[in-house]
């Protein structure tokens, strides 16, 4: 390209002058919906919510310490603000999200804005939002029969029901939800887990939407207890931080303008119906690398097992203990052979439910697509992990790991101590790695199928299985890894087994 | 000649309508900013314009609005500032100062030229865009703006030069000038005719890459590089955003650099160098000062 044709490329674009003597700007080209989506977020940062912590970051990490061992680190890449960019994936994700918090930290505000994202009018934002208190009753909650069907109806489908306009937003918001007495919780836990609310046999479906909770303590200090099954139903909880002094200029310009930051949001950030629905679907789109499933399940199966729990192998988990009334603190001890400084499993109560496992997979691709990644990295799943296992996993506090030095205080910072512990999981996986990947491959020959199969060919594998299972067993330590290990390997015999039996009895 | 306050008002009043509009639609937008340019170049276009001009004053206004939500316009030009972006010159400098004295029919298509050139240099190499600007800068008229670009591009883009032969200029430049803490690094060439010194205390620039702060933000993360414009006299470009990792020190063009340490007491230990047939850039590691191997003579493009 010579001087003159690189000047007329430059002097081209897409400004225009037009007869009347204006200058006319035609749209740039469309930005994408990740561009958007962190367009929206740095507005949110900049101009509404006041927040200093930038606690999901990414890149590498330099650390600064003092002689008393408190330590900070900066990283050389983006990071971001939890309080802020959690509630933004929960309502991309359609998730339920619980924020915690002191009073006056943002909660609501937060909230508020995710739904005036979502195109809400803020009046009608305002309206919706149901806020929790002793008296709140289901009719209240839901709606009420209309008073004149209730004389007239000879039969219940004869009522009417006007249920209340929030049920069916896009974005739900409980105010202060666990003031909320405990048989309207259950009125609300079908809707937040079925998706829909039943009066005088008439239904009200909530479509697809995002659930923002709120409350100033998850420790259940609420003025009614919260039912399990509607904490067990919130999927990732999101804490607030204090206010930092270093922003008391901006509060005072903000008290000087008279104008809240919800009246000031600007269009351009705010999503189409469509445009929610187009990064709905392509977060689902986002793939998740078969390296970064085999660690994440090297880190949550091991969380389940319990050695001691039961002498029938199958039954090594922490819900037989559960089941019966017992404790991991009751029964991990010196009779257990495993290094409780090392293994993952004497540090929780509990292991992980299916809904966990969906739930961090869907917040790993929002945040990989969040950044603008096609697919997800072990760095997004482990930012993502303490905010979804925030109220899932309870520390054993009887552990010998949380007696260590310094470990204590990891029983009252979940966020820190799932950290600690994903960690010490990634820097296990290498060493096991080359047993899960003997493991897949044995289960990749089983799911490509069996059809066509032949006895002797399914006998083989069966050996085969049944020789790594064995060498699994006596010559490693049995660890929750290997028992998830073995586990399967028993699975893919017993499947074989079965196809051979059937071969078998077709041939006689 | 000074703006009637008839015409003032209407412009001013535009202003305010196109602030609220952006301020409610454009995340990207400042006010702030926006007013400032209200208080500096407007006064001085409106100044240059008769009312009957106000259809250009509103483009330029809207034009000034989109720029600054884009992340073009930082704000207005200060006193012996150097442009931060050529969007920066244009809308501070030569729009309010030389599109008036355009004859009206062709006012609004240099506006639009203006603002294609700022809009495209933004996504070229930033070399390029601080050398126009530097060039560009003492425009006196916009009657052949295209002409005056193509000069200015051929010096930066296809320079004419002159082999280094056996006895090149050594001309030293004081990078404390750009930033009084940077230690001039490794060095490599981004044209035949632009070097890029890396500082070699803060490593690689532009970590904080583009794509995570979206379009929106458009955050130009460029500290740690210093580009200079080898012309004679040589020009420091300011940031220049490289992203490359120049890889380990180097000697190059070394029969220079031996005849150098020979003939000047100042040219001290090398910490590296960069070389071509025309040109040549060594640092130093006692040094902010940078020396610049320029042919004896070289016939101006």
């Amino acid at each position: 390209m010579n001087t003159r044709e690189t000047v007329k490329r430059l002097l081209e674009g897409r400004a225009k002058a037009g007869p009347d003597l204006r200058t006319h700007l035609s749209d740039l080209d469309g930005s994408t919906l990740p561009d958007k989506m962190r367009r929206s977020y740095l507005w949110i940062v900049n101009n509404a919510i006041l927040c200093p912590t930038y606690d999901i970051s990414f890149g590498n990490r330099r650390s600064f310490k003092n002689s008393a061992g408190d330590t900070i680190e900066l990283t050389d890449s983006m990071s971001f603000s939890s309080f802020i960019l959690l509630p933004m994936l929960t309502l991309f994700t359609c998730r339920r999200a619980l924020l915690v918090g002191g009073p006056g930290r943002g909660k609501t505000s937060s909230a508020v804005l995710m739904a005036l994202l979502s195109g809400m009018p803020l009046d009608a934002v305002r309206r919706s939002i149901q806020r929790g208190h002793p008296q709140l009753t289901i009719a209240d909650l839901l709606g009420v029969p209309l008073p004149s069907d209730m004389m007239k109806a000879e039969k219940l489908s004869d009522i009417e029901v006007a249920w209340r306009g929030w049920i069916t937003e896009r974005v739900k918001i409980i105010d202060e939800y666990n003031r909320i007495p405990t048989k309207t919780q259950s009125a609300l836990l079908s809707l937040m887990a079925e998706g829909y609310a039943e009066m005088f046999d008439q239904y009200v479906y909530a479509g697809r939407s995002s659930w923002f909770l709120t409350a100033n303590d998850d420790a259940g200090g609420g003025t009614f207890q919260v039912i399990e099954a509607l904490k067990d139903r919130i999927d990732i909880v999101i804490r607030a931080v204090p206010f930092n002094t270093g922003f008391l200029e901006t509060l005072l310009e903000r008290i000087e303008k008279d104008r809240s930051p919800e009246e000031q949001v600007p269009s351009d950030i705010v999503f189409t119906p469509d445009e929610l629905a187009t990064i709905h679907a392509e977060i689902l789109d986002v793939k998740i690398p078969a390296d970064v499933l085999g660690r994440l399940s090297t880190f949550l199966g091991s969380l389940d097992f319990c050695r001691m729990a039961s002498t029938v192998f199958e039954l090594k988990n922490k819900d037989t203990l559960r089941l019966s009334g017992h404790t991991v603190s009751g029964v991990c001890d010196e009779r257990c052979p495993l290094d409780k400084n090392v293994h993952l499993c004497s540090q929780t109560e509990n292991g992980v439910s299916v809904r966990v496992y969906q739930t961090v997979l869907h917040f790993a691709k929002a945040l990989a697509y969040f950044r603008g990644l096609f697919e997800v990295s072990i760095d997004d799943v482990a930012q993502i992990l303490p905010w979804v296992l925030h109220d899932k996993l309870v520390p054993n506090p009887r552990s010998p790991f949380f007696l260590g030095k310094g470990k204590d205080v990891l029983l009252y910072d979940r966020v820190a101590w799932i950290r600690e512990m994903f960690s010490s999981a990634m820097s296990r996986h290498a060493s096991h790695e080359p047993i899960r990947k003997k493991v897949q491959e044995l289960a990749g020959d089983l799911n490509r199928g069996l059809e066509g199969l032949d006895l002797k060919t399914v006998e083989n594998r069966m050996a085969k299985t049944a020789s790594l299972l064995d060498s699994l067993l006596t010559k490693n330590e049995l660890s929750g890894s290997v028992y998830e290990e073995i586990i399967l390997l028993k699975s893919i015999h017993s499947r074989y087994q079965n196809y051979a039996q059937w071969l078998r009895q077709k041939s006689s | 000649m000074v703006a009637s306050e008839e015409f003032v008002r209407a412009s001013v009043e535009k202003a305010h309508g196109l602030r609220l509009d952006y301020s409610a639609r454009h995340s990207g937008f400042s006010g702030e900013l926006f007013d400032r340019f209200l208080t500096g170049p407007l006064p001085a276009l409106l100044d240059g314009l008769d009312p009957a001009d106000l259809p250009l004053v509103e483009s330029y206004l809207s034009l000034v609005a989109e720029g600054i939500r884009l992340g073009l316009l930082p704000g207005p030009l200060r006193d012996g500032e150097r442009p931060r972006s050529f969007a920066q010159l244009v809308f501070s400098r030569l729009v309010p100062l030389l599109l008036p004295k355009l004859p009206r029919r062709k006012q609004a298509d240099a506006l639009a030229k203006l603002w294609n050139l700022s809009e495209n240099l933004s996504s070229s190499p930033r070399y390029l865009e601080s050398a126009l600007s530097h060039g560009l800068a003492g425009l006196e008229a916009l009657d052949n703006l295209e002409a005056d670009l193509e000069k200015e591009t051929s010096r930066v883009l296809f320079p004419r030069l002159c082999p280094l032969g056996t006895h090149p200029r050594a001309v030293w430049l004081d990078l404390s000038v750009e930033d009084t803490r940077f230690l001039p690094g490794q060095v490599h060439f981004l044209n035949p005719v632009i070097a890029c010194i890396h500082d070699r205390a803060r490593g690689p620039a532009g970590t904080h890459s583009e794509k995570g702060g979206g379009r929106g933000s458009s955050t130009r993360f460029h500290g740690g590089t210093v580009s200079v414009w080898m012309a004679d006299p040589p020009v420091i470009l300011g940031p220049s955003g490289c992203v490359e990792d120049p890889g380990p020190p180097k000697l190059q063009g070394g029969p220079h650099w031996r005849l150098l340490a020979i003939k000047d007491p100042r040219f001290t230990e090398i910490l590296d160098t960069a070389a071509t047939e025309w040109r040549g850039l060594a640092t130093l590691v006692t040094s902010q000062w940078v020396v610049l191997l320029l042919p004896e003579k070289e016939k101006p493009a």
